[in-house]
């Protein structure tokens, strides 16, 4: 225990220097501006549907860039939010959940701004942050347990194979190269009008390795999302505390192996804003990790293999 | 005078937290009632639901709509609409009807391609069983002679203890034409 903690402290002594240029620069921005940029910056590189929603969202980060009290401007966040809520409501059928969770935080945003008194507009950020990532977490839960396909496995055995984000994860753990193609052309033979299949069934050749991989990561899934929404309940400073090192082990550990971009790092903004306060130099690692999640889309894993 | 209105203001500030949870909790709510009540896929509605269940909409649940004609020669149709997606989306009775019903009113041709009609093989590779005309709602070319018009809907289900990827057919509609 005193290794681990020797450990840390000399982490913090070696880090000191980084942390205190950090705090330096954060220091110039208020925490609800800071949330406010971030939030922007999420718009423009993974906004709506349209680009009807584009070209007022980069008008106002320019202005905001410019001009910071743009970003207070809480009228300017109601017009974002009119537009994020349009988009969600009109093109439904093609709006990922994490889309309707980013029109939800450009209302906190405007209702924030909106608000007076300091101590309100924190309090409104805080509450819809947790609330959202709690929402996020426990609504993950319950679909999994609800679901059909997800506690057998049968999800992630043939998700692995089929969603081009995981072949990063599919090379690590040595599947055979042919076997993607050979699953993704029998789900595309399945749906077709004009392929005859026999008895409507295509036999998968999944090793009991690759299985117990997909069964692994179902379990671990759910297991952590489950733990972080415990967790999030728990407001005492230890329970805090394990909540934001567990968080960030979630996000790099998912989105170094599958990077889906605007979801981590819609999280990232939430867990930035409820750690920015009381846990300082935790939230700097949520920064960091925004920058992480970027890195994570370069094309480094094609020149690994 | 000032008093009352900032004192309003303030308890507003105070209240108006819960208008985000109250409408995030809705719209999940409504998620999962429409999931059970019209198949809704998971993956869509602000459910939440990503990652966990077999059934996004354009790469596990499909929709296949044969027209056949007086010759009684049956003929996949292959074109990607908005309707077609919604039943992927939500398979409910109302979206089967409208896609039928569109389907039924649209003024069929044979076109000059043919779409082939393959056979798949268990090592993947396919064999070619035939072609059949194209239907196409543009161009002036003939008008198809309809007899029927079938819509499929359905899912595929993986097995993990026989490992099979089965397409199971879950509604159907079939319009016959009055002659």
């Amino acid at each position: 225990m005193n290794s681990v903690n020797n450990f840390f402290n000399n982490m913090n002594s070696k880090l000191e220097p980084v942390f205190n240029t950090i705090e330096e620069h954060l220091s110039k921005w208020t925490h609800l501006e800071l949330v406010s940029m971030l939030t922007l910056i999420l718009l423009i590189f993974h906004g709506f549907v349209t680009e009807n929603f584009d070209y007022p969202v980069q008008l106002f980060f320019l202005v905001a860039v410019f001009y910071r009290p743009a970003l207070s401007n809480s009228f300017a966040w109601g017009v974002v939010a009119i537009m994020a809520s349009y988009e969600v409501m009109n093109f439904w059928h093609h709006t990922a959940n994490h889309k309707f969770l980013t029109a939800y935080w450009t209302w906190t945003l405007c209702i924030s701004h909106w608000c007076q008194s300091e101590q309100h507009k924190e309090r409104n950020l805080m509450i819809s942050a947790r609330f959202l990532i709690m929402l996020t977490m426990a609504g993950a839960c319950i679909q999994k347990l609800i679901s059909s396909s997800y506690m057998d496995g049968s999800f992630f055995e043939i998700t692995l194979l089929t969603l081009p984000s995981f072949e990063f994860l599919l090379q690590l753990i040595g599947v055979d190269a042919s076997l993607p193609d050979f699953t993704k052309s029998a789900m595309a033979d399945l749906r077709s009008a004009s392929t005859v299949v026999a008895q409507s069934a295509i036999s998968i050749p999944i090793d009991a390795t690759f299985s117990l991989v997909a069964m692994a990561i179902t379990v671990w899934n759910l297991v952590i999302q489950f733990v972080l929404e415990i967790l999030c309940f728990c407001r005492s400073d230890r329970f805090q505390l394990i909540f934001h090192w567990l968080f960030l082990f979630f996000i790099q550990t998912t989105y170094i192996a599958a990077p889906f971009v605007g979801f981590g790092f819609l999280i990232c903004i939430w867990c930035y804003t409820i750690s920015a306060k009381r846990f300082p130099r935790m939230s700097y690692l949520y920064l960091a990790s925004l920058l992480m999640i970027v890195v994570y889309q370069s094309p480094w894993r094609q020149v690994l293999f | 005078m000032n008093f009352p209105s900032s004192a309003l203001r303030s308890r507003i500030e105070r209240h108006i937290v819960l208008i985000i949870p109250l409408v995030a909790s809705l719209i999940f709510l409504n998620q999962i009632y429409r999931q059970h009540a019209h198949d809704l896929s998971v993956w869509k509605g602000g459910g939440m639901g990503m990652f966990a269940a077999l059934d996004r909409p354009r790469s596990s649940r499909f929709v296949k709509i044969y027209i056949t004609d007086s010759d009684n020669i049956r003929m996949p149709v292959i074109a990607y609409d908005e309707l077609t997606y919604r039943i992927q989306v939500e398979p409910s009775e109302k979206n089967l009807d409208r896609l039928l019903s569109k389907i039924v009113n649209t003024p069929w041709r044979y076109s000059h391609q043919r779409t082939p009609i393959l056979e798949r093989q268990k090592d993947g590779s396919h064999i070619v069983l035939g072609y059949t005309p194209k239907p196409t709602p543009w161009g002036r070319n003939e008008l198809i002679d309809m007899s029927s018009i079938d819509i499929e809907y359905g899912q595929i289900y993986f097995d993990v203890d026989t490992k099979l990827l089965e397409g199971k057919l879950i509604k159907e509609r079939h319009y016959e034409f009055s002659k």
